[in-house]
């Protein structure tokens, strides 16, 4: 028997990945999220009168959707047809992947989410929303919905707050990491050697843009593997319950960047020289005299990385007034 | 319990949520904007506990010690508070909900599909796109295929079928421009270069 069809009406947000995506639609008396695996879609129906609270966390988010890809695709387009376009191209050009680059580190740094609707037997994540634009629109278009079927709220509810849950009661109830897991560190000697790492890499990259030694090919690449292998014992202290969470998306993007730099100075040095010898290391590669830019836009982005990272590290630990302290 | 951190679980600090609506999580750091809606703090009533039985009363189908409290509708067993479920009017059974028979099949909505459209279009052009000799078979395979799936619910929340009509294009120009190289390479054949 096949059901009454529902008039869907699609809410602010959309994940879109390869092969997996998500989004949420209205109906008159609920929300239904979507959650698309390659071919099949999941739904998930919350109705409006069950919805306890919708809980927004701001978080650095790295999602690269189908979207973003097609943007470098398309900014790839022009590259392999590089040695066609007139001298000069180069430069606007990796000023604008610069750009765009910047723009996504920034957008899933700064404005990105984690979002989580809480009903008295659910607690599901909504993965459409990860930016916190679009979280924020979502919200304004389903409150007045909520709204109608469930009533306004009460202005003093956050003291209500402490004596009722939100979602499904938990097996045990979980303690307060202030009473009971020691406090997360904001940094170790790993993450200070990382963040060095990037100053001293960014510095000789610009100091040597003009005349390269063998000897400062040969401190690039240490400090390169001084870089991941820091970013790693970063991630690993950050498993371990050691490190706070920020610290370890400095050291995957570290880890990013430099395999960025690297397969663009490959494929670059295939392109720039077709035909003839080509220097055999990715290092060696950089050191060509075609890829000023590229290594002053290295420079730019371990800049970036040691400024963001020392600001975390310095950033001070979480802590309640003292006089509300509770017991 | 106070309200949990969308992203690591913890609870949230409730001094800082009676300040405003957010509140900055003790454990990852991350700032919580909170949208709190009435059914939060709806009381929920306790689930309710079946009677016993007693001697001479009618006892659950399933729950031999406890009291009937109404026969299923659908296969005529008895049983208790816990299991009765109430459905469109009626007193169904759980092993009658399960079934899914009947009524019970339309009350229950879709959880999932599989998106036909979006495999007989991804098909057609997969294969053009990695290997384009095996659109010898795949386009004759995506034609039929999106021909015997055409009436197949598609998405719930996607109404058109234009994903199924884009694949049977594609495919028929797969499959002409298949049979304008097979006369080409017959004539050249025929011609003798």
């Amino acid at each position: 028997m096949s059901q009454p069809s529902t008039p869907y009406r699609k809410l602010p947000g959309r994940l879109r990945g390869i092969g997996y995506g998500s989004s949420v639609w209205l109906a008159p008396d609920h929300l239904l999220l979507v959650r698309t695996r390659m071919f099949r879609e999941d739904y998930k129906r919350f109705y409006l009168r069950d919805i306890q609270a919708i809980v927004m966390a701001a978080r650095p988010r790295f999602l690269i959707s189908t979207r973003s890809l097609a943007i470098a695709l398309a900014w790839l387009f022009p590259w392999a047809s590089w040695f066609l376009l007139l001298s000069g191209f180069g430069v606007v050009w990796w000023a604008v992947a610069a750009i765009l680059a910047g723009a996504w580190l920034v957008f899933s740094f700064f404005f990105s989410c984690t979002c989580r609707l809480y009903t008295a037997v659910s607690n599901d994540p909504l993965p459409s929303l990860y930016r916190t634009w679009t979280a924020r629109k979502f919200l304004d278009e389903v409150k007045p919905w909520i709204d109608e079927v469930q009533g306004s709220l009460d202005t003093n509810w956050a003291e209500a707050v402490e004596s009722h849950a939100a979602g499904p009661a938990p097996a045990s109830p979980p303690t307060t990491p202030n009473a009971a897991a020691p406090a997360l560190r904001t940094h170790t000697t790993a993450c200070l050697v990382l963040v060095a790492s990037f100053l001293a890499k960014a510095t000789l990259d610009l100091l040597t843009l003009h005349s390269v030694s063998t000897a400062a090919v040969w401190i690039l690449a240490c400090l390169s593997l001084v870089q991941v292998a820091s970013a790693i014992l970063v991630m690993v202290e950050r498993q371990r319950g050691i490190l706070r969470a920020p610290i370890q998306r400095v050291a995957i993007a570290a880890l990013v960047t430099q395999g960025l730099l690297y397969y663009v100075a490959a494929t670059s040095a295939a392109f720039l020289n077709p035909g003839r010898y080509v220097a055999t290391g990715g290092f060696s590669r950089l050191m060509l005299p075609q890829f000023m830019v590229l290594r002053e836009i290295a420079a730019v982005l371990y800049i970036v990385l040691a400024v963001i990272g020392l600001g975390i590290m310095l950033r001070p630990a979480a802590g309640r007034p003292p006089d509300i302290i509770e017991n | 319990m106070p309200l949990l951190c969308a992203r690591c679980q913890m609870p949230l600090p409730g001094w800082e949520l009676a300040r405003s609506e957010g509140a900055r999580c003790t454990s990852c750091w991350s700032l919580n904007s909170v949208r709190p809606f009435p059914a939060m703090f709806r009381e929920t009533a306790a689930p309710a506990r079946p009677a016993v039985a007693l001697d001479g009363e009618a006892a659950c189908f399933d729950h031999a010690g406890k009291r009937a409290v109404a026969a299923c509708n659908q296969c005529g067993r008895f049983v208790c508070d816990l299991c009765k479920v109430e459905f469109a009017g009626q007193v169904w059974c759980p092993s009658c909900v399960a079934a899914g028979s009947g009524a019970a099949r339309a009350a229950n909505p879709d959880s999932s599909r599989i998106l036909y459209d979006s495999i007989s279009l991804a098909v057609p052009i997969l294969s053009l796109i990695f290997f384009w000799p095996i659109t010898t078979l795949t386009a004759p395979g995506t034609l039929v295929f999106a021909l015997v799936k055409w009436k197949q619910p598609l998405s719930l929340v996607r109404r058109s079928r234009w994903r199924f009509v884009a694949a049977i294009a594609i495919s028929l120009a797969e499959l002409i421009a298949w049979l304008w190289l097979l006369v080409y390479w017959a004539q050249r054949l025929r011609s003798g270069h």
